[in-house]
């Protein structure tokens, strides 16, 4: 393989890691937020009690 | 660990004397007809007036050093772009140290305004040091895919680009170098960069 071809194969797997990378921030922003809505309405309701 | 402080006089003679020679390659540019020399020395030559303008502007005094940190990434970056990442084999080096190390400051000022602005996040100055890593090595990422983009754009094109890659070794090399300047950011950066968080950290409160 030639280092070009080596460079070019590297950069491939770049793109998916920074994929993956995009997914990973988009699912672990969703689920923070939910799990933060789901305190935020824990707390109101013992507040409430 | 603090690193001997330039006062504010040094630090504007020497930008001044950056600048001039960032007017000097911009004007090469201009009279022999090089349009590599006039892009990247303008915006060279623009960056180099974000630190004074953040602080006449937006009242954000930044370290002396940090202002010349800038400069100086950007003005060897400009000088490579002219002609020394061809002549000089380790030039490449020293610019992406530099840049990574600039990125690296930023990541860090970002993680420790956030560290002082919530009380209820609190990031210990030993999971900085993983974070500023992370950071610099993820941009590192999205830097040569950038250099890559470029390359095809070359090549399709046949337009010449500022940047361009050379092979698989210097991408490892390049990546080496960031994280070499990440590594400088996360030892020294806390006494530097402290006071910028803090900054930065107020006006995040007055948004709130």
């Amino acid at each position: 393989m030639t280092q070009e071809a080596a460079n070019a194969a590297l950069m491939g797997e770049f793109i998916w890691v920074t994929l993956a990378g995009l997914a990973a921030g988009v699912l672990f922003d969703a689920y923070f937020r939910g799990r933060g809505r789901q305190l935020r309405r824990r707390l109101r309701a013992v507040v409430r009690r | 660990m603090i690193l001997p402080r330039p006062s504010v006089r040094s630090q504007r003679r020497l930008t001044r004397g950056m600048q001039v020679i960032l007017v000097g390659i911009v004007a090469y540019g201009v009279v022999f007809g090089a349009p590599k020399a006039i892009t990247n020395g303008s915006m060279g030559l623009l960056i180099t007036f974000v630190p004074a303008l953040l602080e006449r502007k937006y009242d954000f005094p930044l370290d002396p050093w940090l202002g010349l940190w800038i400069t100086l990434a950007v003005f060897l970056h400009t000088l490579g772009s002219a002609g020394l990442y061809a002549q000089i084999d380790g030039w490449d080096h020293i610019t992406h140290a530099m840049s990574a190390s600039l990125i690296a400051g930023v990541g860090y000022t970002f993680v420790r305004a956030v560290d002082l602005h919530n009380d209820e996040i609190h990031i210990p100055t030993r999971f900085a040091f993983v974070v500023i890593l992370l950071v610099v090595m993820s941009f590192g990422v999205i830097w040569e895919l950038f250099e890559f983009g470029l390359d095809i754009v070359a090549d399709t094109t046949g337009i010449s680009m500022p940047l361009a890659q050379h092979g698989l070794d210097d991408t490892v090399r390049d990546m080496l170098f960031n994280t070499f300047g990440a590594v400088l950011v996360a030892t020294f950066g806390q006494a530097h960069l402290l006071g910028v968080a803090e900054t930065v950290k107020d006006r995040l409160a007055t948004a709130d």
